[in-house]
């Protein structure tokens, strides 16, 4: 019975329960066969693979990338360098995971995550390298120049006094300016050059939102008028109405407002730094902000504070609505949608807004009206307003489109005495992609004769850059707080570390002195559309606007002292610059909470002093590992005995001078914390000083009880 | 119940355990050893990697303030919870202890700390604070509602839960005039408690057990919101529960949606119509979370998305600007200005609970399919020859024989949001929107973890996150009672 049963259910089953059976196959071979391809170069064709991380999603990086790939590949055939780009959102947790797991990449590119406190413990110095002269140069004027002197900086942030070595080398530089939209500067303001100061650039702000403001009550008025004519509620024959301009000043992200802000705060408060300059070292860092604030030099009601932040949010007024719950993507798209006159950002994003301005539709190109070809704008326009003016009922265009050549019908109202009046469009003069000048629709009426034909504009417009203006001596509200132009970092960017996990040290050196050597550098900025790094390479011309300016002023005011500060900040900014709260809240919210966290991040600063320590005597110990056993940090491939001996020594000597240097360091380093609390001393002393500093001690009282008193 | 298994029949079933060792051991590793791990770190100061030294409760300390109050009132909501139901001495002096003692303690120490009147009055502050005294009274009826449903004792309990609203309504007032929030409800509850445990009237009324076990409950959470906000623990922390419990009320009421259209399409006669009904609610299981997320952060935008130009269109947006100005909310609804759904301080969180309308949840949606599937067609029959209508089929019929597919998605859902924080990182950033609105327990964790390199004070996060659902799972199962 049992059997016969079995075999049943055997009989009822069909090819039909096999295909989950097969799909699952086909996946898995599938997936083995991806991890074959990956793993192929490295174990079955024996190629030294390198692996690269970076966050630059941006249009011509990853290209860039593949250039300098793809030609140092062909010149090292057992070689091969694979990109991981990783989203920037993501970029911070993703690479901590990675070192901590130390399955990181051989190269990663340093930014967002803890730089200083990571490079110790999962970098590789790279200080001799950058000694010596660039192999690739050889035939340049650079043959016997230290590879770090062939960089416009001289790679002075990679270098890092703590740990007395060099860890990054960088590819490009990079600046801030403000893009702009020539092509609507041009109709609106009847000009297409900067603006050239602050109170130019607010006038010129204000003249674009008036100029939005009466486009606006026009298309009201149209559309009340329409809407009378019939009822909206019958979809079969709704009049049809005309959209609004959605157009603003200045196109704005979270991200944005970020850099009006610490520009204009350096250009106006730069001098605040060094009167609270407490440590004496250039800048006003986190402790020199709470001893300044502790001893009552520093408030919250500052005037440079309150003056720049008057200025971001005046700023803020000409930005799209809602700009602090945008992203920079969005306030980039609504860029090159033509929805704003103006941008600002990095010259990383060059080559972005350019590409996707020039992906933008052309617009209809008038090839003949009524079979009658016309070359220019003038020509077509009276062509057409004579056939609207004879009372033609219809008027046959030709226009070319985006390369194809169409008929277009429109149905003129003949009423008009202008283009626009009859048709709804206006046509111009623009240039093509071969450099021709032709007559291009620029400008179409929502609801127009033209409109109901499908005609379609140009919406694709020339650029400019200039850097943000300065408010002149003169401005009333400004002028007494101006300082100067702020100088541009000379931090060489797009930096590159090497793991201490890659297998493969040599390749990846010399896979980056490949990469900086002038020609290349040049080459691979130029599809990057980013600055380049390396002296003797030129940018291309557009960004000639970016190359960085070395004089000015450094630093800004601000009451940043540490992470809990920092967040506080941006979450009481946040609705300030939105224009929800008065200048006194977004004071009152950061004064009631900021005791607190800077007791918080005060307590951190010193126990990170400590933790760090540890770190310094690995590299002593490191040092003096290569004091006394040289033999074993010498490249065995050297050669015969006599040469090792001669490196060894060599080696020896440099590792005496670090590990004396490192004692210094670590001296001066086991000595932060004691420096530090010396220099607040006098305010442990005086802890009654003004409100601030009592209810900071307060707080910084009871975090240190919870801690057994450890302080 | 399953058998106890002697050691002689494991060993003769030893390939079943060698089958299942496998996966066993994935769990172990991937599930409770991270758990585990985090128990232990939550001990230390660590950065994730290689600072790691022990630091005894100095975590914890620093999220809660003073430890020991936490820890007793810990232990004694988990014995209410435990004895709550029983009829003995223990029970009464559990709850006894609850409801009076407890909230005399908070109250005494809240006037003792300086926390009674915290805003000075003016008809000023009392007019832009009409809007919350119309908010209570909307609110707790709306809770009036909702015990309908969830307790099965149905009009013997009305005076009670009346008296519930009039008592939080008189503590709103109390808060709209000056008070502290927290003193405001300690002090109304107090009465209340010394009213059903010293008013010999109050030992006649059938319910009066139930009440007072609800009471306790309620000054418990009372207690734990005061020493939340005033015993000196980490202030970010804390007032980001606030946010969760007003996301927790809100997500019950969104739960309500994916029950009715359970119902609807259980009640399609068509069977091939009812196959295909579930497919197209399964379909869209494929596409991430994230994409949803994306799409509805796009709705949001303030003149590209959708959702102001259906207000706009609906006309909605006009009554929103009118009662701003009656109700007094500052201008966040203005004329002619389009609102920022995702920028502005007070429009954040109404927006975190609008996102995923109409709030039909696949899984949810699933799930209660399966449970209205269990039922018999026989019961339905005999409601029709009873003459009852559609509604009637639907409250005493469906909703009860599937409350253990409620219960079971209630505890996911508290569970889910009281974890959750993806959705926010994603929408605003890493500080938690506007004024660190939306910075709730979960993000906190994240940031902790991630951006401060405090590892271990992120596990401590977690530890107290993870005993709080203990407690609430273990009030859910003992009392969400399904009477079948």
């Amino acid at each position: 019975m049992a059997e016969n049963k079995i075999g049943e259910m055997e009989s009822r089953i069909s090819f039909v329960n096999y295909i989950g059976l097969a799909i699952l196959l086909v996946c898995y071979v599938g997936a083995l066969w991806n991890v074959y391809k990956i793993k192929e170069d490295e174990l079955i064709l024996k190629k030294k693979v390198i692996r690269l991380c970076h966050w630059q999603l941006e249009l011509g990086i990853k290209d860039a990338l593949e250039e300098m790939i793809g030609r140092y590949e062909k010149t090292h055939p057992d070689i091969k360098i694979i990109q991981i780009p990783v989203t920037e959102r993501a970029y911070a947790q993703w690479v901590t995971t990675q070192l901590i797991g130390r399955t990181a990449p051989d190269l990663v590119e340093l930014g967002f995550f803890d730089v200083k406190l990571y490079l110790g413990r999962y970098f590789q110095p790279i200080t001799d390298e950058l000694r010596q002269p660039n192999p690739y140069n050889k035939d340049n004027d650079f043959k016997d120049t230290p590879w770090m002197d062939t960089f416009t900086d001289g790679l002075q942030n990679s270098y890092i006094p703590e740990l007395l070595d060099y860890y990054a080398v960088g590819f490009s530089q990079f600046t801030v300016r403000i893009f702009y939209n020539k092509t609507l500067m041009k109709k609106i303001l009847e000009r297409d050059d900067p603006p050239k100061t602050l109170e130019q650039l607010f006038r010129d702000c204000e003249k674009i939102q008036e100029y939005v403001k009466t486009k606006n009550a026009e298309v009201e008025a149209f559309n009340s008028k329409q809407s009378s004519k019939g009822s909206s509620w019958n979809i079969f024959s709704s009049p049809k109405l005309k959209s609004k301009m959605p157009l603003v000043p200045i196109a704005s992200s979270r991200y944005q407002v970020g850099l009006f802000r610490t520009r204009y705060a350096g250009m106006l408060s730069a001098d605040r730094c060094l009167d609270i300059d407490f440590g004496c070292d250039g800048s006003a860092n986190y402790y020199d902000v709470l001893q300044a604030m502790l001893s009552g030099k520093l408030t919250l009601q500052d005037e440079k504070f309150r003056i720049y932040n008057e200025l971001t949010r005046k700023l803020s007024s000409y930005f799209n609505p809602g700009f602090m719950s945008v992203d920079r993507m969005d306030a980039g798209f609504s860029f090159v949608q033509g929805s704003a006159v103006m941008i600002t950002s990095g010259s990383w994003d060059a080559s972005s807004y350019i590409k996707k301005i020039n992906d933008q539709p052309f617009g209809d190109i008038i090839v003949s009206v009524n079979d009658k070809p016309v070359s220019n704008a003038a020509d077509a326009s009276r062509l057409m307003i004579d056939a609207a003016r004879s009372g033609a009922k219809s008027v046959i265009l030709h226009v070319n489109r985006e390369g194809d050549v169409k008929k277009v019908t429109v149905y003129p109202d003949a009423k008009g005495e202008t283009l626009w009046d009859s048709y709804g469009i206006k046509v111009e003069d623009c240039a093509d992609a071969k450099g021709r000048h032709v007559p291009v629709v620029t400008e179409l009426d929502s609801v127009s004769p033209a409109a109901n034909a499908g005609m379609t504009r140009k919406r694709s417009f020339d650029v400019g850059i200039f850097d943000f203006p300065l408010p002149t001596k003169d401005d009333p509200t400004y002028g007494k707080y101006v300082v100067g132009r702020v100088v541009e970092s000379t931090d060489t960017g797009f930096k590159f570390g090497i793991t201490k996990f890659t297998e493969h040290k040599a390749e990846c050196i010399d896979f980056f002195q490949f990469c900086t050597t002038p020609e290349n550098n040049q080459k691979m900025n130029e599809i990057a559309q980013w600055i380049p790094a390396v002296k003797g390479a030129k940018p291309t011309k557009f960004l000639e606007a970016f190359v960085p300016n070395f004089r000015g002023y450094w630093g800004y005011l601000n009451f940043m002292m540490g992470s809990k500060t920092d967040m506080l900040e941006k979450q009481t900014f946040w609705p300030y610059v939105s224009g929800e709260n008065d200048y006194a809240k977004y004071l009152n919210a950061l004064a009631s909470a900021m005791p607190n966290a800077a007791a918080n991040d005060y307590i951190e600063l010193i126990r990170k002093c400590r933790e760090s320590v540890p770190d310094k005597q690995v590299f002593r110990s490191f040092y003096l590992a290569q004091y006394m056993f040289p033999e074993s940090f010498v490249d065995a491939k050297a050669g015969n005995a006599a040469e090792m001996e001669k490196l060894a020594g060599k080696k020896r000597n440099e590792a005496a001078v670090k590990f004396v240097a490192s004692w210094d360091n670590l001296v001066g380093f086991a000595l932060d914390e004691m420096r530090i609390k010396a220099m607040m001393a006098p305010r442990f002393k005086d802890k009654d000083n003004n409100s601030f500093s009592k209810a900071f001690f307060s707080e910084y009282e009871r975090l240190s009880n919870m801690s057994g008193g450890k302080k | 119940m399953p058998r106890d298994i002697g050691f002689k029949r494991v060993k003769h079933y030893w390939k079943l355990y060698l089958f299942l060792l496998p996966s066993v051991l994935l769990v172990a590793v991937f599930s409770y050893y991270p758990a585990i791990s985090a128990m232990y770190h939550s001990f230390f100061r660590w950065n994730g990697e290689d600072i790691n030294y022990w630091v005894g409760l100095e975590n914890f300390k620093k999220v809660l303030g003073v430890i020991t109050p936490w820890v007793v009132l810990f232990i004694l909501f988990y014995l209410v919870i435990i004895y709550a139901k029983e009829k003995n001495l223990l029970s009464y002096v559990l709850r006894f202890v609850s409801g009076i003692i407890c909230l005399a303690v908070t109250s005494v120490l809240l006037a003792y700390k300086g926390f009674v009147f915290l805003t000075p009055f003016s008809f000023a502050y009392l007019y832009t604070n009409i809007s919350q005294t119309v908010i209570a009274v909307v609110f707790w009826g709306f809770w009036l509602l909702v015990f309908q449903f969830l307790v099965s004792e149905e009009s013997e309990n009305k005076w009670m839960y009346l008296m519930t609203t009039v008592c939080f309504f008189i503590a709103s007032i109390m808060k709209i005039l000056g008070f502290a929030a927290i003193f405001s409800f300690s002090a109304i509850l107090l009465l209340v408690g010394l009213a059903l445990w010293l008013v010999p009237a109050m030992n006649k009324l059938k319910t009066i057990e139930i009440a007072r076990t609800i009471h306790a409950f309620t000054s418990i959470s009372i207690a734990f919101w005061a020493l939340g906000a005033y015993s000196g623990g980490d202030p970010i922390m804390w007032g980001g529960f606030y946010v969760l419990a007003i996301l927790i009320v809100f997500n019950i009421v969104k739960m309500f949606p994916s029950i009715v259209t359970a119902v609807v399409v259980h009640r399609i006669k068509s069977d091939a119509l009812n196959y295909w009904y579930r497919v197209l609610f399964v379909i869209p299981m494929i596409i991430p979370g994230m994409v949803y997320l994306l799409i509805w952060k796009f709705f949001f935008n303030p003149n590209e998305g959708i959702f102001n130009r259906i207000l706009v269109y609906t006309k909605v947006m006009d009554v929103l600007v009118y009662m701003d100005g009656i109700l007094g909310w500052g201008g966040v609804f203005k004329e002619g200005v389009m609102p920022v759904w995702l920028g502005n301080e007070h429009l954040v969180l109404p927006a975190l609970i609008l996102w995923g309308f109409p709030w039909v949840g696949v899984v949810g949606v699933l799930i209660y399919l399966a449970g209205l599937q269990g039922i018999d067609t026989s019961v339905y029959e005999a409601a029709e020859l009873d003459g009852a209508s559609a509604i009637q089929k639907f409250t005493h019929i469906e909703m009860p024989l599937i409350m253990t597919q409620v219960r079971i998605n209630l505890v996911l859902m508290v569970i889910g949001t009281l974890q959750a924080y993806a959705h926010i990182l994603i929408l605003f950033d890493i500080d938690g929107g506007p004024n660190g609105k939306l910075m709730i327990p979960g993000l906190y964790m994240f940031r902790e973890a991630f951006r401060e390199g405090r590892a271990g004070y992120a596990c401590a996060i977690g530890l107290i996150i993870f005993f709080l659902i203990l407690i609430l799972t273990e009030l859910n199962n003992r009392y969400i009672r399904v009477e079948k």
